[in-house]
């Protein structure tokens, strides 16, 4: 089973770009990034700018090789904040390949513009969208 | 001596073929809005009405569920090019696509155009329209037969 969550963890969460504009949130001792497998950012988690990502598209079973596209949603209060962001990611994971648990994961992404905010609570988002090819080592 | 000379009359394949891909066409934007329709969060059930789609011969989705009747000023009304099918919604609250900071993402328009897209099922659809209008192409062609003596 190919873990594209992980894989996109793998490369978010050791890119230097990414994590110099991305918040923290503090567990205990532990310090981590302020990225969320999630389509929801958990709501005890005020901090902000953050990436909350999740998949779009079904997993196909029984194929050595699989195709699937994710959602990577950076969002900020400021517009330029979010789109930094955005772009970092989309540095990061452009024709990135990694490789996790014995699987090879290969992206490509598109930028997507900002969206508008829904009221005055939300936050920019500037979305990214991953095309990740996965193989089985 | 004589000899028969049999003329086969043809018809135009090439009008069965574009027959069939504007068929596949609306085959296609019917399945991707059918799906997107399943997938979207309904409460009143507007913004699933407004999930429509445009093709240079047809147009349909819109208003066509049940729950509460969209707006018609959300209808989408966007120029089609020839061979080219626009799926989409016109309403303000499409949200749910992207989720915002305190509201949870439900995509339901990319993962409905992404299934289709992805793999054989769009190609599958049109193989299915143009076998069947070729099918019916054939049937048509007349055999005239000549004797020459």
């Amino acid at each position: 089973m190919f873990d594209y969550g992980d894989a996109i963890f793998e490369v978010l969460g050791n890119d230097a770009t990414v994590l110099g504009i991305l918040s923290t949130w503090v567990e205990g001792i532990n310090t981590y990034p302020a990225l969320f497998e999630r389509r929801l950012i958990p709501h005890e988690r005020k901090e902000e700018p953050v990436i909350n990502y999740y998949r779009l598209t079904a997993i196909d079973g029984g194929s050595e090789i699989d195709s699937n596209a994710w959602t990577i949603n950076c969002r900020a209060t400021k517009q330029t904040i979010s789109e930094s962001l955005a772009y970092a990611v989309f540095d990061a994971l452009n024709r990135e390949s990694v490789t996790r648990g014995g699987n090879m994961y290969f992206f490509v992404t598109s930028l997507l513009p900002t969206l508008p905010l829904q009221n005055e609570t939300d936050l920019f988002n500037t979305p990214v969208e991953a095309i990740i090819k996965a193989r089985k080592n | 001596m004589s000899s028969r000379l049999t003329i086969e009359n043809f018809g135009d394949p090439r009008l069965a073929i574009v027959k069939a891909n504007l068929s596949s066409l609306v085959g296609i934007a019917i399945a991707i809005i059918a799906l997107a329709k399943k997938l979207v969060p309904v409460d009143t059930g507007q913004l699933q009405n407004t999930l429509m789609y445009i093709t240079p011969t047809s147009t349909g989705g819109f208003n066509e569920s049940p729950g509460e009747l969209a707006p018609e000023s959300e209808q989408l009304d966007l120029p089609v090019k020839k061979n080219n099918a626009v799926v989409g919604s016109g309403s303000k609250h499409w949200y749910p696509e992207f989720g915002t900071y305190r509201m949870i993402a439900q995509p339901f328009l990319r993962p409905a155009f992404l299934f289709f897209a992805k793999g054989r099922k769009a190609a599958d659809i049109i193989k299915q329209f143009n076998q069947a209008e070729m099918a019916k192409e054939l049937k048509g062609r007349v055999k005239t037969g000549f004797r020459i003596i």
